[in-house]
């Protein structure tokens, strides 16, 4: 019965006591591969397979994760009554973390936009030289956030490019630390309108229908 | 679908099991590749569920098995690379240097290194992150 105190009438969609903490654990991998599901029975794409040419890059140690986007936002105005509507565009969105587990170079090279490594019994071996502007990776954020349950979301990034200046901290007392490390989720025009940019899926058995 | 779609195939929905359980689809490689760590794991326990990304099926076509005995004569074993990077491997029993070129290449390797190549996959002193200790350089045919 609504109450007194201004509860809508009609139909009303709640939301979920679920709160999730903590970040993600963040995968990467060539964009020449194929997402896991390409897409699955529901026409979503997401997920990895990592290949022997096209392995999967798991980071370890990582903090400030945080993913944002980035709009261009101009609004209709007019200047006898104000702004009438809003024309919105997503650009692209924008992952960013800092890394304190810099090892092997093989993973942190696609990172810093580094060259192609060599290892060897005893060294491995990177050079830094000119951007590849044409590297793409899918970037994969699974979250589980009920560990009982096997609750998760998950995130896929479809055609990501590590991007901005990082800064490789080397203070007295603490661990290095790269920064400023950014990968932008650029519109990947394979996919679906719907998708072009990334993939959110949830699985919560309990909560779902 | 697309034009990706349909170029990649279909892949049935995954059920909630399918994805908690945390199995690859098939056995084989996982070439998932992971970054030594500097601290130990804290607070995102790696939980017993399939987020994992999975293993592709069928990485090393069936002809790379040329490992086999001839008169109990031993062969050259195929090794392919599973590493992505150029990968050199000196100090071998034989003396012998090889060069993978990159992941996925293959080199004839002396049946009497294969131990020591073998070791160097099962060697992950700094293992991290939950299920992440498994380091794997090689993938040999018998695997």
């Amino acid at each position: 019965m609504p109450l007194i105190t201004g509860t809508p009438l009609g139909n009303i969609v709640s939301q979920e006591e679920v709160y999730i903490e903590g970040a993600p654990y963040i995968y990467f991998q060539d964009y020449a591969a194929s997402e896991l599901f390409n897409p699955d029975a529901d026409g979503f794409y997401y997920g990895l397979s990592g290949t022997t040419q096209y392995p999967v890059y798991a980071l370890a140690c990582y903090e400030d994760v945080q993913l944002g986007s980035d709009l261009t936002v101009n609004a209709v105005r007019c200047d006898k009554i104000g702004d009438k509507a809003v024309i919105q565009k997503l650009n692209h969105l924008e992952f960013q973390f800092s890394l304190s587990s810099l090892f092997p170079l093989s993973t942190l090279s696609p990172i810093i936009r580094g060259g192609p490594v060599t290892a060897a019994t005893d060294f491995e071996k990177m050079g830094i030289g000119p951007i590849n502007n044409n590297a793409f990776y899918h970037i994969y954020l699974p979250k589980v956030y009920d560990e009982a349950t096997g609750d998760f979301v998950t995130i896929t990034l479809h055609r990501a490019q590590f991007v901005g200046a990082w800064t490789l901290a080397m203070p007295s007392g603490n661990k290095w630390l790269l920064g400023g490390i950014s990968a932008w989720a650029l519109a990947d025009d394979t996919m679906p309108t719907a998708q072009s940019f990334a993939t959110v899926i949830r699985a919560d058995p309990s909560a779902l229908p | 679908m697309d034009e990706r779609g349909a170029r990649r195939g279909h892949r049935p929905h995954p059920t909630a099991t399918e994805l908690a359980a945390g199995v690859p689809p098939t056995s084989g490689v996982k070439p998932v590749v992971v970054p030594e760590a500097e601290a130990p794991k804290t607070g995102n326990a790696a939980p017993a569920t399939g987020l994992q990304p999975q293993a592709s099926p069928s990485v090393v076509p069936s002809y790379s098995r040329v490992h086999r005995e001839v008169s109990g004569v031993e062969v050259d074993v195929a090794v392919t690379s599973l590493w992505p990077a150029r990968l050199i491997v000196t100090r071998t029993p034989s003396g012998t240097r090889y060069e993978w070129p990159q992941a996925g290449s293959m080199l004839l390797v002396k049946a009497e290194d294969i131990p020591e190549l073998r070791a160097k996959n099962d060697r992950s002193p700094r293992p991290c992150c939950g299920q992440s200790g498994e380091r794997r350089y090689f993938q040999f045919p018998q695997d």
